[in-house]
């Protein structure tokens, strides 16, 4: 059995046994230095130590924290009665207002999931009053979650960004145009299908309605400014606006919207730190999995695997795309972006194709895997919340899936739309 | 992201293997919470007082780490890390009861395996006395807390093969860990 076997029959059969991914990176890991490396197992700690001695991987708990405590503490809430207050009366109103929040919550908390359940809890009963269909509804639902793993502050950003070594900063500039194109695209459909139902202009509200409400989401709506206004007047780092947008979300829910007591943000605390550790502790492992892949040649194999080969720059970026796409059905996409990143990065320099590009489409790629069957999480979340079949959600979300494969592959092959954004701030 | 459930054992030794659990989280908690205020203390500091805290960035680290690490027992114990569960649901009970078994043993033997080498870490760092560049905290005490980690994930491990082998078929079901709470309203209702 060569190294290069093992590195990948290893992950393979004890993903396929359901070990922890963290213990799959492990096991991996250590059947390599102990079979074919003549180093001491004292580096397997040491690596996934210094794993996560990177200031900038910080974000992800203070992100975590910041988008839960916004999903709690009422924001989701105000900024759907702000939308729709302002364009209520539009054709279209009730979805295109479920893109619009799911882009602002998106850059808000950063998390998939909780952007299906904040903004899906309040959208769905008011899209079926409103004459949309279940399976359209859910459908709009559980993939407009997807874009807030693309909208900046992106979790998989922040991941990818440690693991490329890039910066985090231009990959969140970067993701702003693909995000807002997933969300153009959808809008476009939700237009052409709400042709055929009738009942879709009822939203109304009063002049002193309209501007009590706006005027209510506003603090909501400083989340994203305070975050990317932070990061890119260069006041703040990545990590250090993360942990200012926590206490940010702190002030506005508990002291100016007065809907979290101290012992539920005490809740919010505990559940960060758990979901952080189900998270850093991969991290740590992808770490010591990636330095023996590295150590021992394994992405050099494989970029003269795909040098000898016939395929070119577009069609191995298709490839990739395919793969990529493939995996986010299968596999969570933290996971998958910490596993996959070391693997997939030689090839890609190899190829010419620009880190902060990839990273985009990495993340587009997982984030339609959030919402594609059989294990896209944001399809559990509906099924959980709304309790509708997973056939009825799976049916619903067809058309958005070939949406955004669309919108995916428009991303890949013209490299100008995220470009352009990372130009911005460097 | 899904993940495998066990419950708690029951009686005088559960309520202990329970409060354990609490206290390591709630000790992680407060690590989070100190990490997540020293890092606005010191945006604070450089803005407002021109005192910027230089041993932030370190401890910050340091702290999140060992939060992380010290969740690592009630991860493991409900099997809460996570799994691609793509073979488990489609077995019958019996043989799901085997995998989980078995998953868990290996676990647990890696995690051995871990703690000896991390534990020669640590003894390694503190004979040499060596401290972080800014905060100079002991590197045993940085260290040290990988060590932990795979510690309490071993312990965790041989709770949960025993809650298997007790026949708590809660062990076997599919939990989702979506960490949105009204996901976990929705399901309580």
């Amino acid at each position: 059995m060569s190294l290069s076997f093992a590195l990948a029959a290893v992950p393979a059969v004890t993903l396929i046994c359901g070990l922890p991914i963290y213990l799959v990176l492990l096991a991996s890991s250590a059947v390599a230095i102990l079979m074919y490396m003549n180093v001491p197992a004292t580096v397997i700690p040491q690596i996934m130590f210094g794993g996560l001695d990177k200031f900038a991987l910080l974000a992800v708990p203070f992100f975590i924290f910041a988008g839960d405590i916004m999903a709690r503490g009422g924001v989701s809430r105000r900024i759907v009665d702000c939308i729709l207050a302002l364009f209520g009366r539009q054709r279209a109103a009730r979805p295109i207002t479920t893109i619009a929040a799911s882009e602002f919550f998106g850059a808000v908390s950063g998390s998939s999931p909780a952007t299906v359940a904040a903004v899906g809890k309040l959208m769905y009963p008011s899209l079926r009053e409103g004459g949309y269909g279940e399976k359209f509804s859910l459908g709009l639902i559980t993939s407009a979650g997807g874009i807030a793993s693309v909208m900046p502050p992106s979790i998989l950003m922040i991941l990818y960004g440690a693991s490329a070594e890039e910066s985090v900063a231009e990959l969140f500039a970067a993701g702003v145009i693909p995000a807002l194109l997933l969300g153009l695209a959808t809008v476009l459909y939700i237009l052409w299908y709400a042709r055929k139902v009738p009942k879709s202009q009822d939203v109304k509200r009063s002049g002193p309605e309209t501007l009590r409400l706006v005027l209510g989401a506003l603090p909501a709506l400083g989340t994203p400014v305070v975050i990317l206004g932070g990061i890119y007047s260069g006041i703040f780092s990545p990590t250090e606006s993360a942990g200012v947008a926590g206490i940010y979300g702190i002030l506005v829910t508990r002291f100016i919207y007065r809907e979290l007591s101290w012992k539920e943000l005490w809740t919010v605390v505990e559940s960060s730190t758990r979901l952080t550790a189900q998270i850093l502790i991969v991290v740590a492992a992808s770490g010591v999995f990636s330095w023996v892949l590295t150590t021992s040649g394994v992405p050099q194999q494989v970029v003269n695997f795909v040098g000898s080969s016939s395929e070119g720059y577009w069609s191995t970026l298709l490839l990739i795309n395919i793969f990529l796409l493939i995996v986010g059905c299968l596999i969570d996409p933290i996971s998958a972006i910490v596993l996959l990143t070391p693997i997939l990065l030689p090839i890609v320099q190899h190829l010419g194709i620009d880190l902060v590009h990839f990273g985009v489409i990495m993340a587009v790629n997982l984030s339609i895997g959030m919402f594609t069957p059989p294990f896209g999480l944001n399809i559990f979340t509906s099924h959980a919340l709304f309790g509708a079949r997973m056939s009825t959600i799976c049916a619903g979300l067809v058309p958005f899936i070939l949406l955004q494969v669309s919108v995916l592959f428009l991303i890949t092959f013209v490299p100008w739309l995220s470009l352009v954004g990372a130009s911005w701030v460097k | 992201m899904t993940t495998d459930h066990a419950a708690s054992p029951p009686g005088a030794f559960g309520k202990a293997v329970n409060g354990f659990m609490f206290l390591l989280a709630q000790i992680a908690s407060i690590c989070f919470a100190a990490a997540l205020v020293i890092n606005f203390a010191n945006v604070v500091g450089r803005y407002v007082f021109h005192a910027p805290i230089f041993w932030a960035e370190e401890i910050t680290i340091i702290l999140i780490i060992w939060a992380v690490c010290l969740m690592s027992f009630r991860l493991t114990l409900r099997g809460e890390h996570l799994v691609t569960d793509i073979l488990r649901p489609y077995l019958p009970v019996s043989m799901q009861k085997i995998l989980v078994t078995l998953t868990t043993l290996a676990g647990m033997a890696l995690s051995i395996f871990i703690v000896y080498y991390a534990f020669k870490v640590v003894d390694l760092v503190h004979r040499m006395g060596q401290v972080t560049v800014v905060a100079e905290l002991p590197k045993s005490v940085a260290y040290g807390s990988i060590l932990v980690c795979f510690v309490l994930a071993v312990a965790g491990a041989a709770l949960r093969i025993g809650n298997l082998l007790k026949g708590d078929r809660r062990a076997l079901s599919p939990h989702d860990t979506l960490d949105v709470p009204e996901v976990a309203e929705a399901r309580a209702a």
